[in-house]
């Protein structure tokens, strides 16, 4: 579930795709799962940014039911496409809390950002179930 | 997911008495095989390795015993092994209680299997050979 929120004025932004980050097979008898980190596209999903000025893009997580031992990460892959000057800080991916992060800053209207997302800690030794977590991107000046 | 490492045949035999009218000496014994496996599963739910023999019998007048040894190796809820069991066509419990876990791959990783004869009835003995398949299973409980 992905919640927009505005701030002020002439301040808008849109989460365009679904996250999703495939799976991970036992090859072998006694192995743990070949990965332990899974990785989306790198164009998993992307925001549109609409600004007349200055922004900060945040982000943050809100559990469901999610387990200690797994962590999410997100980090965007480019600045995406825009007139104005570019947007920072880098695209090193970032862990995901129940604290909002700044994902990046910029100015002025800005597209397809695009978001590339990471589940690590992957293990046969967490029990197998269905764990949920909603991201929450909030956009402000 | 379970396999056993070291796969191939293994062979027992009874070690003839040197003086005539002695009994058997102890069979030979056989404990090549590993038990190596994978498990992830459901929050509460546990799984058994049980053996049967599928195909072949145990000779006339003895009986097959299979000692299993404790875990070596791995993470998680690896379970508990019954520690002796007399193989038959019945499934019996071999190992009892495993959670998320996996054992290591490999000969020395998991669970060592000793195989051995024993007699139980020297008016049925016969000198001949015989071959059975003893298969593995791991399931829910």
């Amino acid at each position: 579930m992905w919640l927009h929120k505005v701030i002020g004025r002439l301040l808008s932004l849109i989460v365009v795709g679904t996250p999703s980050v495939g799976t991970t097979p036992v090859l072998i008898a006694g192995n743990d799962y070949t990965n332990s980190t899974l990785t989306s596209s790198v164009n998993q999903s992307s925001l549109n940014v609409n600004s007349n000025g200055r922004y900060t893009i945040s982000v943050n997580k809100t559990d469901i039911d999610w387990n200690a031992g797994l962590s999410l990460w997100v980090r965007r892959t480019s600045d995406g496409t825009s007139s104005s000057s570019s947007i920072s800080p880098n695209v090193s991916f970032i862990r995901l809390s129940n604290l909002n992060q700044v994902l990046f800053s910029g100015n002025k209207d800005r597209s397809n950002v695009p978001l590339q997302f990471e589940i690590r800690g992957l293990s046969v030794l967490l029990p197998a179930k269905q764990y949920s977590t909603t991201i929450v991107f909030t956009i402000s000046n | 997911m379970l396999e056993i490492s070291n796969s191939s045949s293994l062979s027992i035999s009874f070690q003839l008495p040197s003086i005539a009218g002695a009994p058997f000496g102890s069979s030979t014994t056989d404990n090549s095989k590993w038990l190596n496996f994978t498990s992830a599963v459901p929050p509460n739910i546990t799984r058994n390795i049980s053996a049967q023999i599928i195909s072949g019998s145990v000779p006339s007048g003895v009986r097959l015993k299979l000692q299993t040894s404790t875990v070596a190796g791995g993470a998680g809820v690896l379970g508990s092994p019954v520690t002796l069991i007399y193989p038959n066509s019945i499934p019996q419990n071999l190992i009892m209680g495993i959670g998320g876990s996996y054992t290591g791959i490999g000969v020395g990783k998991g669970y060592n299997l000793t195989f051995s004869l024993e007699i139980l009835d020297y008016s049925l003995l016969r000198s001949s050979t015989s071959s059975l398949t003893i298969i593995y299973t791991i399931a829910d409980n």
